[in-house]
């Protein structure tokens, strides 16, 4: 097998796709693209790229710099990260789940552009401070909360939200109904937790307090809170 | 430099009418020139906790609509020099005065005194927005009650919003005793949600039942009751003194301490 390109743009009918080859340096990475961006002026201009990694791990800098990149002086919007690993984990299990036929046929073409799409991955909303009672944070991808969530106030997201303090409202994560959604905060007592359409509420009383961060996700239609270890990280999640 | 402090809560009958009262007359002792501005319109009480009830003429609504002169409308306290009452109107509601119209009569007053306390009502409706307005620092009175508390935070949420930065907590009506067993949120449980400076703690006491009852305030100087102390050093820390957080342990009765002694060994 030839080996990868470190990086291939493809059409397709959602708009510019970008496989960026993982293995190589970020800097390379970073070069080749603004060469071939400069290359081919005009000709994406205003495009919407859906960004592949595929097993590469990058940070969260390194996907602003991307976007940096892309965004100026070409005018490329990006609009969707895919890793392809991930990607297949979970369009694996959620046939698995529907156990429709039709599906599984779209998953046997392995072509990228015609899986079903985790519909999360609009991106990140980064909230920092302390999101006190009343208050209320929306959005459709996944939410960072850089601070406490309090008891009484809301965080609702299309995707998984991280709470990098105390959670003690209420938390609603994969409001499109994505079941692989999750909810982690470094101290997990919320008032309600609801992933898709499940909902899940601390046990009445004392349960005495537990330390360290937590993540609650879904398991079987139930809500399961377990501690967050960094084995889970690697985890199918 | 003058200043304008709002007394405010969310939740209702946390106290701050009775904190607004006390602070009052502790800053008004400590020789300053103070007015307290009492913003609940329709509900007013301040008056009463002063004992001054039965000296209003005129009140803030008619000076706001110009039916008198600010001098007219302000009750100078019985007792202390340099205390004055703007009272509320009791037969009007919070509509009769919008924000603007609060911010340009608290310039007026802040000219003329150097604290300006404002009482503002429970809720967060236009009231409470009256109330905030002209003001340069908000005090947030709560209780050790988780729905007290839940309000004060929605409280913090919008001072914040509404760029009155920096609010400080007075936590009122604490129980050492059943913090001690756990049955109240002690300080540390309130502080770590609301994550705000702490300017006080005052004691339950049913001295302030009384006083409140004579109007005469727990912290005039005459007398000793805890919670006048703690409003005495709230008024300190206002001023900027920097004053040590008193005991509180030793509200307990001779026979707990006893019990303590023992048990200590």
């Amino acid at each position: 097998m030839a080996e990868k390109p470190d990086l291939l743009f493809r059409g397709t009918k959602n708009g510019l796709h970008l496989v960026l080859n993982g293995t190589k340096d970020f800097n390379v990475l970073k070069a080749k693209l603004k060469e071939h961006l400069n290359r081919a002026d005009k000709f994406f201009q205003g495009a919407d790229v859906t960004l592949d990694i595929g097993d590469a791990e990058f940070s969260l800098d390194q996907i602003l710099e991307l976007q940096q990149i892309l965004a100026t002086p070409h005018g490329l919007h990006l609009k969707k990260i895919v890793s392809g690993r991930d990607e297949s984990k979970r369009e694996g299990r959620r046939h698995r789940e529907s156990g429709d036929a039709t599906d599984r046929s779209v998953l046997g073409g392995t072509e990228t552009e015609y899986r079903v799409r985790n519909q999360v991955t609009e991106g990140a909303f980064v909230y920092k401070g302390t999101l006190r009672s009343g208050q209320r944070i929306s959005h459709d991808g996944d939410v960072v909360v850089v601070g406490d969530v309090n008891p009484g106030a809301e965080v609702t997201a299309g995707g998984d939200i991280i709470v990098m303090g105390s959670l003690r409202g209420l938390a609603h994560a994969g409001t499109a109904g994505a079941k692989e959604a999750v909810v982690v905060a470094f101290n997990l007592k919320p008032t309600q937790i609801r992933i898709g359409s499940a909902i899940g509420r601390p046990p009445e009383g004392d349960v005495g307090s537990r330390e360290g961060p937590e993540v609650a996700r879904l398991k079987d239609g139930v809500i399961v809170i377990e501690p967050l270890d960094e084995s889970r990280w690697e985890g199918d999640w | 430099m003058s200043e304008a402090i709002v007394i405010t809560s969310g939740k209702g009958g946390v106290g701050k009418t009775t904190a607004c009262a006390n602070l009052g007359v502790a800053l008004a002792s400590m020789g300053y020139k103070v007015v307290l501005v009492d913003a609940d319109i329709g509900l007013r009480n301040l008056d009463v906790v002063l004992g001054l009830e039965n000296r209003i003429v005129y009140d803030l609504v008619d000076v706001v609509e110009g039916s008198c002169r600010l001098r007219q409308a302000l009750i100078k306290d019985k007792r202390i020099d340099g205390l004055f009452l703007l009272p509320a109107a009791q037969t009007r509601d919070k509509t009769a005065v919008n924000p603007e119209q609060m911010e340009e009569l608290i310039e007026r007053l802040k000219e003329d005194h150097d604290y300006v306390l404002v009482d503002s009502p429970a809720g967060i409706e236009q009231g409470f927005r009256n109330a905030i307005s002209g003001t340069d620092r908000a005090l947030i009175v709560t209780t050790p009650e988780v729905s007290a508390v839940r309000d004060a935070d929605r409280i913090i949420g919008m001072l914040e919003s509404l760029e009155l930065s920096d609010p400080a907590l007075i936590v009122n009506r604490i129980k050492p005793k059943m913090v001690a067993k756990g049955d109240m949120m002690d300080i540390s449980d309130i502080m770590d949600i609301l994550a705000i400076s702490l300017i006080g703690v005052v004691p339950e006491d049913e001295y302030i039942v009384i006083s409140t009852n004579r109007g005469e305030p727990a912290a005039l100087a005459a007398n000793n009751s805890k919670a006048g102390q703690a409003f005495r050093n709230i008024a300190r820390r206002i001023s900027g003194e920097d004053v040590p957080f008193m005991d509180l342990s030793d509200t307990e009765n001779w026979w707990s301490k006893i019990a303590n002694f023992f048990r200590a060994k």
